[in-house]
């Protein structure tokens, strides 16, 4: 790759790999990925499963999905549809993670417009309302807790929950505040300093 | 028709761009505006919001409900493509571009400085949710048992789900 005699390995891009396995993988999210916290699907088959990206990687495609508008899930199936296949990859993966669930809501909410029972599906969702909380913990704790072991990525981090968690500030403002302010105190950073 | 086309087109592209965080950002808005168009009454939306979260996919696609209820199958693409394809055709060109300036030392900055501030969003975004999904000590349990699973044995996140699903319908139906 281009950049590898300027950069240490942590920052090379994922491996290439076949439309037809970005298809497949892509697929299976989207039947699958339940809940809210629905990165962690995307954790599990890319990272965890088959090692095509690293959780530095990973880390980066989170991030940035979540600091660009619009829902993280379609945002991180373009950004590593694009890295693993081409453009091909990010447009037809994207509508892999998207049909599905499209389909499906459309056919349940007809019959709940028809007036049949979603009394269980209240109960089950208090059930996957948790999980998905937990989901959220665990994808953030395994992708991220290098990027918040040294104090100054441990402080942005903290910052960024309280204005907007506890202060509950407009995520606009926050993101204005906490992102040039952490670019500011990570400028000596190195290509390296936040891989794992 | 074409009026409810391009009125569902314009609002769900405008709640897309807005949605910084994710689209938990944009839910409040989304259902003002469905209410007030008579699309959904409050109650309705606040159902098929609870669907998609026991459906597979981006949680978003509610945006389709509330277009076909406005205009038919056509409302309901023109509502999923205006609610999908303007951030990520916006993604699409930054990852693009992002590949290219690698190895320049303000990347390598932005990089290491946007690492941090997503695990903020993220644990905002749990904190958001565990707040209202996290009830009582059954719910908390889930959520323990749940991230231990995940995090030292390898658990899929779909089975998860599903069975924190079937506890949940055992316990609170």
């Amino acid at each position: 790759m281009r950049v590898q005699h300027t950069a240490p390995p942590s920052s090379t891009l994922p491996a290439r790999r076949s439309l037809g396995a970005v298809l497949r993988v892509f697929g299976w999210v989207g039947l699958s990925s339940l809940g809210q916290g629905r990165m962690a699907y995307f954790h599990t088959e890319l990272v965890r499963k088959r090692g095509w990206v690293t959780n530095a990687d990973f880390l980066e495609g989170a991030s940035i999905s979540s600091l660009l508008p619009g829902p993280n899930v379609t945002n991180l199936s373009v950004y590593f549809g694009q890295r693993l296949a081409g453009p091909a990859g990010a447009l037809l993966g994207t509508l892999a993670v998207i049909l599905p669930g499209a389909v499906l809501l459309l056919v349940l909410s007809s019959l709940y417009f028809r007036g049949l029972g979603t009394d269980a599906s209240a109960a089950i969702g208090r059930g996957v309302g948790a999980a998905a909380v937990a989901l959220i913990v665990g994808t953030t704790w395994r992708s991220g807790a290098a990027a918040v072991r040294t104090p100054r990525g441990a402080a942005v981090a903290a910052l960024t929950f309280v204005l907007y968690a506890v202060a509950g500030l407009n995520v606009f403002l926050v993101l204005l505040i906490t992102t040039p302010l952490s670019v500011w105190l990570h400028r000596t950073a190195r290509q390296t300093d936040e891989s794992g | 028709m074409i009026g409810d086309l391009a009125e569902l087109f314009t609002l769900f592209a405008r709640l897309s761009l807005a949605a910084f965080g994710g689209g938990a950002a944009i839910v409040p808005p989304m259902e003002r505006e469905a209410v007030a168009h008579g699309w959904l009454t409050h109650r309705e939306f606040v159902d098929i919001f609870a669907l998609g979260q026991i459906t597979p996919g981006p949680g978003m696609l509610i945006a389709t409900v509330i277009g076909y209820r406005a205009a038919g199958p056509l409302g309901a693409i023109v509502a999923g493509v205006a609610m999908f394809l303007p951030p990520s055709l916006l993604t699409w060109i930054v990852t693009e571009r992002w590949d290219r300036l690698r190895g320049s030392p303000f990347v390598a900055a932005v990089r290491a400085g946007m690492a941090p501030v997503a695990v903020g969003l993220l644990s905002t975004g749990a904190y958001a949710i565990g707040r209202t999904a996290i009830d009582g000590p059954a719910t908390a349990l889930i959520a323990v048992v749940v991230t231990l699973a995940l995090l030292r044995f390898n658990v899929s996140p779909a089975l998860l789900v599903l069975l924190s699903g079937a506890v949940g319908w055992l316990l609170f139906r």
